[in-house]
């Protein structure tokens, strides 16, 4: 792109150097003089009552700084959505690992010790470790005072669903009967883990006037701060949040979890406290994906064209809801896929069990549903005898189109990516070889959530500092959001140094995460840029006397159009500034996409019915089976995304790349298993990352569509990348031996099972306790509210 | 019960008392504040804590203290020669190799060892070296071209 200087172009990142030199300062390297190390001790029971706690040993071990337990902290629940928990476990536990006492001493074994002495006396209450148990009349209550709970928004909510969605198009019956034929099929997904490389890690400091500072392994230092505020009943003003890099979140990283534990703790032991999280807490206690069940019926004409959709989706949020509601939501909005369906009729359910609490995961809801969808897009394709491939072309979006709540889409590069994909992959019809498959996945998603703004001020050499809130977890943002004002600002890249400031400094942004960053800061960024040249020009009007509207910038001077002999360099305009003026040139830019309208009537019970910014992928597996243990090996992954418009085209191919692996570690190997309501593999080592070995060839393509309203027509890419892989492997499986399975992940065991009895997995046909257990779950699919 | 040790880290020559379960991995980030070092699992299942120990690839949270007594080890701060980079460190730069960064520590100097010890691997020995590095950023393949960059070199 010619007409693009600095964005649209690979630029290396500016926090490379620090991070291949090992200086990349993150929390877990923070160390503070006196500082303590703080550990929590977790439940031991799935769903019991607390009848006492016995800290007393614990707090008279020598070593020991501070002990505490629900009873020395404020009783305050908090949640998201929906204010159902509360930082130590009060009266009742709900889950295996739920919190319930903390010390602070001077070295970490003093403290695995220390709680080792607190004794707790607990009445076991009966579990719930299955969502429709859960959703049967009569089941044990999980929350009794649900209904009391503070929620945001209008959530629906009864007995053990925390949040039920409903979104409805056409008419669902008229839908059916106008159909050829129709199609039923359930699909089950597992419970994973995010597994960002940098554990949970908490630093607390509370100066003598009860100042707290905070450095914290976070997506949202401005979420932690309210969060804080909110739970230790103290002034956001009072409470600092520092931000360093982040090894990685996906979603796992939003909001507060050690932090105000780490606070209580430095608050009562009157020194720093560090906790990091072992491993084992990261699965037991840290985010993860919502299993779900998903039940779908869909009905088609011969030709293909699809009708009319109606499906339960039920996902299993765990002992808190967490943004469980959302996700859930996300379900219901993502489960049409790209596809124009007029007649549907969709119900989420967001139920609580006795389980790790569930909550963000890379695309929020929507690899699961995409699962589901694009597996039976394949069923449908086989059963009428039509190229996939053809079948997503018949029915894919375009511009204009509507989305699952009537949004009328614009920069709909549906089709791009399909065609780019299949050219590339490339597609053919026929089969390469035998126990060799290609399949086809496909996304609709959305950007541009929630507000962001950041601050430009001009240095006294004419140089920039980008002052901004937005924390880089990995992807790219402190380079991007550099190379969008280096662009806005007409200076080279060097010209503009982020500055990404802690709480107290930087305004306010809602946090990276949902896709949000490029696209809403970015915005937020070029807002503040033209707050910036508008001031550069009043001033340099007033140097050069000529009309504001007359100035321009151009190679780092300020000069009146036509006459650039008489410009004034900006180095010479910062420092007259503070002669003129009295101060900084300082431009600020905000910017909260409008809600695009969308049919008020179609959804209840949801949360962000439409989008600032749809974007869709393709992604086409190519892979191949050992016949004699039914190991998958991936062969290659072609992967076209539509991203509105690349700034920076390397980290949109990182983004794609890092999501494919993710998506095909979701697709082949990961789970936590349970069993009672404790999770069996903790580990790394025994949950099954995708290592280099395991990850394909991979060739990121990418589509640029631009939005309307993205900075220079860009969209977000972070969460797609992980989503259409599990459906286009599931796919590809289909169509190297003809076995389906509707239940991940296809492991080796799984597929071997099928390939053995030649038949397609439905989950209850699968052994194993886990997948019984889905399977026996499936028989009765969600009673209604 | 405390040991005296001596070692080099980085070409420096260090004589250190270490407790005997103290381990390698913490004597770097937490008594010599060589941070560079990460930690990701502490049980040995993720490779972020790499460091070489006398030319070979080793976990330091598997690692005791007091067994690196009188050997040679490498992290990643020793890497660089003054402001030069080291080509691995310039090429996971340049080819986008780099996203949280997590990883980046222990990921190059694994792939360091391997270009020490066969200076032309194919990309299943690179794939296979590294298979106890885990990178949950980057799919690895940019990790893969830019140790691929070096070794054709
Ligand atoms: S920290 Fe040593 S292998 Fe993970
Ligand atoms: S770059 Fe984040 S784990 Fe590798």
């Amino acid at each position: 792109m010619a007409e693009y200087k600095v964005i649209g172009q690979n630029l290396p990142r500016v926090d490379a150097q620090d991070k291949v030199t090992g200086r990349a300062k993150y929390s877990l390297d923070i160390k503070l003089p006196r500082m303590l190390s703080g550990r929590i001790l977790g439940s031991m029971f799935p769903h019991a009552k607390i009848l006492k706690i016995d800290a007393s040993r614990a707090k008279r071990l020598a070593g020991v700084k501070a002990v505490i337990t629900a009873d020395d902290i404020p009783d305050v629940r908090w949640g998201f959505i929906l204010k159902d928990r509360t930082i130590l476990a009060h009266e009742k536990v709900r889950y295996i690992g739920e919190p319930i006492a903390a010390v602070a001493a001077i070295d970490e074994e003093t403290a695995d010790e220390a709680l080792e002495l607190i004794q707790i006396e607990c009445q076991e209450l009966p579990a719930i470790f299955h969502p429709e148990e859960a959703m049967a009349v009569g089941a044990t209550l999980i929350h009794e005072e649900l209904h009391s709970y503070t929620a945001m928004g209008e959530i629906i909510r009864k007995n053990n669903v925390c949040s039920h969605t409903v979104i409805q198009q056409g008419d669902i019956e008229t839908g059916f009967s106008g159909s050829d034929e129709v199609f039923e099929d359930c699909f089950t997904t597992q419970m994973v883990h995010q597994c960002y490389l940098e554990p949970h890690v908490a630093v607390c400091d509370v100066n003598h006037s009860g100042n707290l500072t905070i450095w914290t392994s976070t997506q949202s230092p401005f979420f932690v701060r309210s969060e804080l505020a909110e739970t230790l009943l103290m002034p956001i003003s009072k409470i600092k949040v520092i931000p360093l890099n982040v090894g990685g979140g996906f979603g796992g990283k939003f909001g507060i979890l050690l932090e105000p534990i780490c606070a209580l703790l430095a608050k009562k032991s009157n020194r720093p406290v560090k906790i990091v999280m072992t491993r084992k807490e990261e699965f037991t206690t840290a985010n993860p994906r919502h299993p779900t069940i998903m039940k779908l019926r869909t009905g088609v004409k011969k030709d293909g064209t699809l009708v009319a959709r109606a499906a339960t989706l039920i996902y299993d949020t765990g002992a808190f809801a967490g943004m469980g509601p959302i996700v859930s939501c996300n379900g219901a909005k993502f489960i049409t896929g790209p596809y124009r369906i007029p007649h549907i009729m969709i119900n989420s359910y967001c139920v609580y069990t006795n389980k790790t609490p569930a909550n963000l995961c890379r695309g929020a809801g929507s690899p699961q549903a995409t699962f589901a969808s694009e597996s039976q897009m394949d069923i449908i394709a086989t059963k009428l005898g039509i190229d996939p491939l053809e079948l997503r072309l018949k029915n894919g979006v375009e511009e204009g189109d509507m989305s699952s709540t009537g949004q009328v889409l614009h920069g709909v590069g549906f089709k791009g990516t399909l065609r780019l994909a299949s050219q590339k992959a490339p597609w053919v019809p026929h089969k390469p070889d035998i126990y060799q498959g290609k399949g086809i996945g496909c996304l609709q998603y959305e950007t541009g959530t929630l507000g962001s703004s950041c601050c430009i001020r001009l240095n006294e050499d004419g140089t920039f500092a980008l002052i901004i809130g937005t924390i880089e977890i990995g992807q790219g943002s402190t380079t991007i959001l550099r190379q969008i004002a280096a662009e806005g600002l007409g200076v080279p890249v060097e010209a503009v140094n982020t500055a990404i400031g802690d709480t107290d400094i930087a305004p306010y942004d809602m946090g990276t995460g949902a896709d949000r960053v490029t696209f809403s800061m970015g915005n937020a960024v070029l807002v503040a840029v033209r707050d910036m040249k508008a001031q550069l020009f009043q001033i340099g009007a007033m140097l050069l006397e000529a009309n504001p509207d007359d100035i321009e910038l151009q190679d780092g001077k300020i000069i009146v159009r036509g006459a650039p002999e008489r410009g004034i360099p900006l180095s010479d305009l910062a420092m007259a500034c503070h002669m003129l003026k009295g101060g900084p040139i300082l431009a600020k830019g905000s910017y909260l996409a409008e809600e695009p309208p969308f049919n008020t009537q179609s959804i209840k019970g949801g949360f962000f019915p439409s989008t600032p910014a749809p974007t869709f992928a393709t992604q086409i597996a190519d892979l191949k089976i050992d016949p004699e243990t039914g190991q998958v090996e991936l062969l290659k992954i072609t992967a076209a995304h539509d991203v509105g418009f690349a700034i920076n085209p390397m980290a949109v191919e990182g983004q794609i790349e890092g999501g494919v692996v993710m998506g095909g570690g979701y697709a082949l190997s990961e789970e936590i298993i349970f069993d009672q309501g404790k999770i069996i593999n903790p580990k790394l080592a025994d949950y099954k990352l995708p290592t280099a070995l395991d990850a394909p060839q991979i060739e990121a393509l990418i589509v640029q569509e631009r939005s309307l309203t993205g900075p220079f027509g860009a969209k977000g890419v972070g969460e797609p990348g992980a989503a259409p892989t599990a459906p286009a492997i599931a796919n590809a499986i289909y169509s190297a031996v003809g076995v389906r399975v509707k239940d991940l992940p296809i492991t080796a065991e799984k597929l071997y099972w099928a390939l053995k009895h030649n038949v397609s997995v439905q989950p209850s046909a699968i052994s194993g306790q886990q997948n019984k257990a889905i399977g026996d779950r499936q028989k009765n699919l969600a009673p209604d509210l | 019960m405390t040991h005296q040790i001596e070692l080099i880290i980085n070409g420096e020559h260090y004589e250190l008392m270490v407790k005997a379960n103290k381990t390698l991995l913490e004597l770097l980030r937490e008594d010599l504040d060589l941070t560079g070092t990460k930690m990701g699992c502490g049980t040995g299942d993720c490779g972020a804590c790499t460091v070489l120990l006398d030319n070979r690839p080793v976990n330091a949270c598997l690692v005791l203290a007091v067994e690196a007594r009188g050997k040679e080890i490498v992290t990643i701060e020793g890497l660089a020669q003054g402001e030069t980079l080291h080509p691995l460190q310039q090429a996971f730069i340049d080819h986008g190799a780099v996203q949280c960064g997590f990883c980046t520590p222990g990921m190059i100097l694994t792939a360091k060892a391997l270009l020490d010890n066969n200076p032309n691997p194919t990309e299943p020995m690179i794939r296979r070296a590294i298979a106890g590095n885990i990178c949950r950023c980057t799919g690895y393949t940019k990790i893969v071209k830019a140790i691929m960059a070096v070794a054709s070199r």
